[in-house]
């Protein structure tokens, strides 16, 4: 029905993601490891599809909901391999297993590094302390449920480790986190394809797991340009503030260590309460909330984190409907709360927080946020590219699928075999996708800090977007659309450049084709493009509007009973755009927003294969009574979110 | 409305008043310590409401609940005297009281035995063990850390050697201090003096469970100040076996003038029925292992009652089978055993929690009649008592119009809203018949079960059993000393069958709760006698019938919690069994209903004007109100002892 063939045409044509020498010759990047060079260089770059965000059985949570895939695995299941999931029979047999269609370009696998040592302490027999009280309670069956949120709570909220299991001045966990750390370090180097194929890519990487006031989320993924890395991962004990963690990465890597690098990608700032993640990087509590950001840390800032995570397991943070926000795509994968203290494990710790999801904490508004900081101060510190990653806790990258879920691990269900296989509210995650010349650690890291990069909610549309001044009108007929596009202007991430003087307003160019899907699997038609501008105005204040610049409403559907797609949509859609309401005084920022068809969500794809009557909640078997709850929803639509480009005056 | 003046016939008829008898000066009952007689003595006894299964911050669940009452609060509560409770701001004052509208005559603090000395080394900086990692928890989170330590010590019967030391010996060395001053403070309350005020007993639980959170749980009352040097904990016994040959080692052998008894509860929480499976067992695997003549005659010694009702629910019995009796259809947990609690359902996902009948006192009691017509001796021949099993320490709190929830298993720090899980209640109280409110007498009646529990409230209950009562004896002033002279008390054995009787003759006689002046007692709408028997081929049956009063019209205005229609102030009956069959063994006892009235949860969610259409608009501190488990009205009631009849 829609086979690969009727996409190479549209392919070749609109992307020109092959041929074409325009800018080949010098590398628009930096080489700083040896390697083979890439059999295939493309300088109008190609999109590489990858996952940010990988937790293995080395991360504390993963492990105790029955991960056992290591960071070896997780490297081989991205690169194609089958992996065995939880539960374990006696005799270690796995009874699940997964597999991707598409294996994926690059992947990071990013464990949480405050816990690193505990989990080792307490899964190898041998070790000094694997005896404590606390090893006890990580391993006995009848209490081990307990111990995610103790060992959590001391390590994470409260900073430290427990002195009797870690030994005099914590030295044993200390010696134990310097193994892990080789370990991933070692598994990453062993999947790094550095032959000419540039087959798959790897990145070192950790997530620093900072978080305040009731289960408010700082967590950002720390990712290394290559196998230079400082001696130790930086931790939420050693360091309690993002602000911390950037000058210390400074100091470790960048000064202290020759041919280091790194960018650190912040996630879920929809469970960091009242919008934490958007407020200053120097705050380690809720009294921090409505520090200035100064100049030094708007530009600390701006270099450490180039990306952010605008959808993943735990939820979207694109945007929440409310105040001017209108845009109703915005409905869309929400968690009904704001913090870990609303995930159901840990509710009841703090039982009086407010628990309602809040507009500031969404990625659009830190967008409005910073350019309204850049108009007071010049420089913008949340000058985010988007992307979407997984967050896995299976140690299962690019596992996003909507229609072979198998939940989000250490934070989903546990070993669970029948039955919805995570709580209602998570998803299948999504998927970075990065624009670049080749499949090599160089090229990649490169795109991550141009932010030459967008997200997607789990599938595979490609999509392309570019601003300038003078754009033609044709250019989606054009063949030479990407060409012409990086000659005219920018790519998704950039800066508009200055403007010039005949020049009214802007233009955008967007085009985006469907997932190509798999044979067997096809993908989605989509519905529409549409460009979200955000700007602030005279006043400072901040504002954004919603357009749809290609395809729109149509019929489209889905048969609830089977899962079968109903109605039209669109192969391709393309577009070029002018903002007709620019304002050249004005800062803004454009980035586009690619809706599918809808589709069955991932629950209810369960639901359908399990024949749930929700019309006889006696025949609903318990693991399923999420098909028959009020906030089920059956479908979705998903989606691909761009990097913005940004406009500023007197540039 | 209802003054002292117009009970005074129903106290006549229940031998409350005057009439000296025989035997003042040579009690019936064993004094084993030295105190001043009491200046109220009543050969005829009388009913001394108390409560044998009370929790206070020695315990790790109400510690972990925010409970701060220690036993001697606990005590002091009972007297009469009003007690701060959680939560607790910042500058340590309580933001809720409580004061019970009646003391009580006596009480006991149960507080669980296997972690009282890893609170202690957690709450005092001078202990060794203090700077654990399991302490920094506790010291740093709150008393949450006390739940791994709890779920070691009482799964898998073992403690944590970082926090213990070598052999455990510094939490067994915390235990001890905790027991000196848990018998500190219940000598401190005992009344010695010739008032008899108060009576307390020294006590703690023996918290076993077996797999799945299946109930084991005993409480253990000394009869006086002589008691062992530790308490016995799960750690150091397996089964319930076990416990009864270390008390009999430890306290009737090993300390001189030392004397205990066991009391289990919550054998609705027992899974399918394990408390009432061979006292041998030491895990579920193990139901079905066969009750010898020893053992039967060891559980008979050591428990002469259960506790049938209390705050995690009712235990007389379920519908189903043969029971088709309505009145059981009354605070049933909606689970089986501690797995099906919310907070612990999680652990334990894959577990069937269908309450389920053998877990019932009622087939407990059948039971008992079956194995007495095979060894000769009915191991489980229990006498009933109610309680509380406060968590707040505050025993006897049961009232429904005050309710302050259960504590450490309720609803933590609430100060509005629901202040427990909705299918919890305010528990019972037990009420002991005894010549005189000292520690002998009342332990005495304790041992030969004349005893009987309600649902909270206090109607005043008399049963009495034998052969040749007469049909006027309701309207006898002489009714009391004729029930004793001519048969037996509740939780007694009929006498002999003599030549001419065809069969036993059951006076049952009533008297509603007084109440109190802001709280008036509620009439009584019925009697029921219970009778469960095993036939020939070894089958156990059961038949309930109304014996007085029944069926009123009674109701209760939703609005106002105000009760409708009238009831009765006193109800009486004597009845003999027609079907009796001298071959089967049988048990025979007394229920007596109240009309309804509101229960703890309906002002509560009236009063919020919850609105049940849409759910999910309710805050969470009042969901339950929505709960198919938040019956709007209760009948309050009493359950009497049994009395048996054992074949020749």
């Amino acid at each position: 029905m829609r086979p690969a063939l009727r996409f190479a045409f549209f392919s070749l044509l609109a992307l020109a993601a092959s041929a074409l020498p325009a800018l080949a010759g010098n590398a628009p990047f930096a080489r700083t490891e040896e390697r083979a060079a890439c059999a295939a260089n493309d300088p109008l770059r190609r999109p590489f599809f990858g996952d940010t965000h990988v937790h293995t059985a080395f991360s504390l949570d993963a492990n105790l909901g029955g991960t056992r895939n290591t960071p070896r695995d997780a490297y081989r299941f991205a690169k194609g391999d089958e992996l065995g999931l939880q539960p374990y029979d006696a005799s270690g047999k796995p009874q699940r297993t997964a597999r991707l269609r598409r294996p994926l370009d690059f992947t990071v696998v990013t464990d949480h590094s405050e816990t690193l040592a505990e989990v080792r302490i307490c899964t190898q027999e041998s070790l000094p302390g694997h005896d404590s009280d606390m090893c006890w309670i990580y391993n006995s069956p009848s209490v081990r449920a307990l111990a995610t949120p103790l060992f959590l709570v001391r390590l994470i909220p409260g900073r430290e480790r427990f002195h009797q299991m870690c030994g005099e001045g914590d030295r044993d966990c200390i010696a134990q986190q310097g193994v892990v750390w080789r370990e991933i370090q070692a598994a990453a180097e062993e999947a790094y394809d550095r032959s000419a194929a540039c087959t798959f890519s790897s990145f070192v990487g950790y997530e620093w797991t900072g978080t305040i006031g009731a289960g408010g989320n700082l967590h950002h993924n720390v990712v290394f340009r290559n196998a230079k890395v400082p001696a130790m991962p930086i931790s939420f004990q050693e360091q309690g503030s993002p602000m911390g963690l950037w000058r210390e990465l400074q100091k470790q890597c960048i000064d202290g260590t020759p041919g280091c690098d790194a960018v650190t990608i912040p996630h879920n700032s929809n469970l960091s309460g009242p919008g934490y993640m958007f407020e200053s990087a120097r705050i380690s509590g809720p009294e921090g909330v409505g520090t200035k950001i100064d100049l030094e840390e708007a530009r600390l800032r701006q270099r450490w984190t180039p990306l952010i995570e605008v959808a993943q397991h735990k939820g979207d943070s694109e945007c929440l409907l409310g105040g001017e926000t209108t845009d109703e795509a915005c409905g869309f994968e929400k968690l009904p709360y704001n913090s870990f203290s609303g995930v159901g494990r840990f509710r009841g710790l703090q039982p009086s927080v407010d628990l309602a999801p809040t507009q500031r904490a969404m990625v659009r508004e830190g967008l409005k946020k910073g350019v309204a900081i850049e108009r007071e101060t010049g420089v913008n510190p949340m000058k985010y590219g988007l992307i979407g990653s997984t967050d896995t806790h299976l140690g299962t990258p690019g596992m996003t699928d909507e229609d072979t879920p198998r939940g989000h691990g250490g934070a989903g269900v546990m070993g669970l075999v029948a039955g919805l296989p995570d709580d209602l509210e998570f998803s299948p995650g999504g998927l970075a996708v990065l624009w670049a010349e080749e499949n090599s650690r160089d090229a990649l890291f490169s795109a991550m800090q141009r932010r030459e990069a967008y997200g997607t909610s789990g599938t595979r549309p490609i999509v392309r977007f570019f601003g300038g001044w003078n754009y033609g009108a044709e250019l989606c007929s054009d063949p030479r659309l990407v060409a012409k596009g990086y000659q005219g202007g920018v790519p998704m991430g950039s800066d508009l450049a200055a403007r010039p003087r005949p020049a009214k307003s802007p233009t955008f160019v967007v085009s985006a084709l469907q997932d190509a899907g798999t044979a067997g699997h096809a993908g989605t038609p989509l519905q529409r493009v549409q460009i979200i501008k955000g700007w602030v105005d005279a006043k400072g204040e901040v504002h954004e509007r919603v357009a749809d610049v290609a395809g729109g409403p149509n019929e489209a559907s889905v048969d609830l009973e089977t899962c079968e797609p109903r109605g039209e949509g669109h192969k391709q859609l393309c577009s070029v755009w002018s903002d007709p309401s620019f304002d050249a005084k004005q800062r803004a920022f454009y980035y586009a927003r690619v809706l599918e068809n809808p589709t069955c969500r991932w629950s209810q794809h369960v639901c359908v294969a399990n024949k749930i009557d929700c019309s006889d909640p006696a025949s609903v078997p318990a693991g399923f009574a999420g098909c028959c709850s009020a906030e089920h929803k059956p479908t979705v639509q998903e989606r691909a979110w761009t990097s913005p480009i940004w406009y500023s005056p007197k540039r | 409305m209802r003054t002292a003046l117009r009970f005074s016939l129903a106290l006549l008829a229940l031998g409350l008043v005057g009439a000296p008898s025989a035997g003042a000066s040579d009690p019936p009952f064993t004094r084993t310590e030295e105190r001043a007689a009491c200046l109220h003595y009543d050969a005829q006894r009388r009913p001394f409401f108390g409560d044998a299964h009370v929790h206070t911050s020695y315990s790790f669940d109400a510690n972990l609940g925010g409970t701060r009452n220690t036993p001697r609060d606990a005590y002091r509560f009972a007297r009469g005297v009003e007690l701060g409770l959680q939560p607790y701001d910042a500058a340590g004052k309580p933001l809720r009281t409580a004061q019970l509208s009646r003391p009580l005559d006596w009480t006991v603090v149960t507080d669980h035995s296997e972690t009282l000395g890893e609170v202690r080394i957690c709450r005092d900086p001078e202990l060794p063990g203090h700077d654990s990692d399991l302490c920094w928890i506790y010291r740093n989170l709150g008393p949450g850390a006390l739940a791994p330590v709890a779920m070691r010590i009482m799964t898998q019967r073992s403690r944590y050697p970082q926090m213990c030391g070598e052999h455990d010996r510094d939490c067994i060395a915390a235990l001890s201090l905790a027991w000196r001053d848990i018998q500190n403070a219940a000598e401190e309350a005992y009344d010695r003096s010739p008032t008899c005020s108060f009576t307390n007993f020294v006590g703690y639980e023996w918290t076993a469970s077996f797999s799945l959170g299946a109930n084991m749980h005993h409480n253990v009352i000394f009869r006086n100040a002589s008691v062992p040097a530790l308490p016995i904990s799960y750690v150091d016994t397996a089964s319930l076996y076990d416990l009864f040959a270390r008390l009999q080692r430890d306290c009737i052998e090993g300390t001189p003038g030392c004397e205990a008894l066991t009391i289990p509860h919550n054998s609705n929480l027992s899974g399918p029925g394990l408390i009432f499976e061979s006292a041998r067992i030491t895990k579920r695997e193990e139901a079905g292992a066969r009750v010898d003549r020893e053992e039967a005659a060891l559980r008979q010694r050591w428990s002469p009652l259960v506790e049938v009702m209390q705050h995690k629910g009712d235990s007389e019995c379920l519908l189903g089978g043969d029971t088709t009796d309505e009145a059981c259809g009354y605070e049933k947990l909606p689970y089986n055993s501690f797995s099906g609690l919310t907070r612990f359902a999680a652990l334990n996902p894959a577990s069937d929690q269908t309450p389920n009948r053998q877990s019932m006192v009622r087939e407990a009691l059948k039971k008992g009649v079956a194995l007495q017509r095979e060894l000769g001796v009915n191991p489980l021949k229990f006498g009933i008592i109610a309680s509380t099993d406060t968590h707040l320490g505050t025993p006897g709190l049961a009232e429904e119009d005050q309710p302050r929830g259960h504590g450490g298993a309720g609803v933590m720090g609430a100060t509005s809203g629901l202040p427990d899980d909705i299918e919890y209640n305010p528990g019972g109280l037990a009420v002991l018949w005894a010549e005189e409110n000292s520690r002998d007498a009342l332990f005495s009646a304790m041992q030969r079960r004349e005893a009987y529990g309600t649902s909270g409230t206090r109607p005043t209950v008399r049963f009495f059993g034998g052969w040749s009562y007469d049909a006027e004896l309701c309207s006898d002033p002489q009714f009391v000393a004729k029930g004793y002279q001519g048969g037996v008390a509740m939780g007694g054995d009929l006498a002999k069958r003599p030549r001419g009787s065809r069969a036993p003759t059951f006076a049952a006689l009533a008297v509603q709760d007084p109440g109190t002046e802001k709280s008036p007692g509620t009439p009584l709408q019925r009697i029921q006698l219970v009778k469960g028997w095993v036939d020939a081929k070894g089958e156990v049956h059961e038949h309930v019938v109304d014996v007085a009063g029944g069926e009123n019209g009674a109701s209760v205005d939703l609005e106002t919690c105000e009760p409708r229609g009238a009831g009765a102030k006193q109800l009486c009956a004597v009845w003999s069994d027609t079907d009796f069959d001298a071959r089967q063994g049988a048990f025979y006892y007394a229920r007596v209903l109240e009309n309804p009235t509101c229960r703890w949860s309906q002002r509560i969610c009236h009063a919020a004007k919850v609105d049940c259409s849409d759910v999910r608009k309710l805050p969470a501190n009042l969901a339950g109100c929505c709960s198919e488990l938040a019956k709007p009205t209760i009948q309050e009631r009493a359950w009497t002892s049994p009395i048996w009849y054992e074949p020749k």
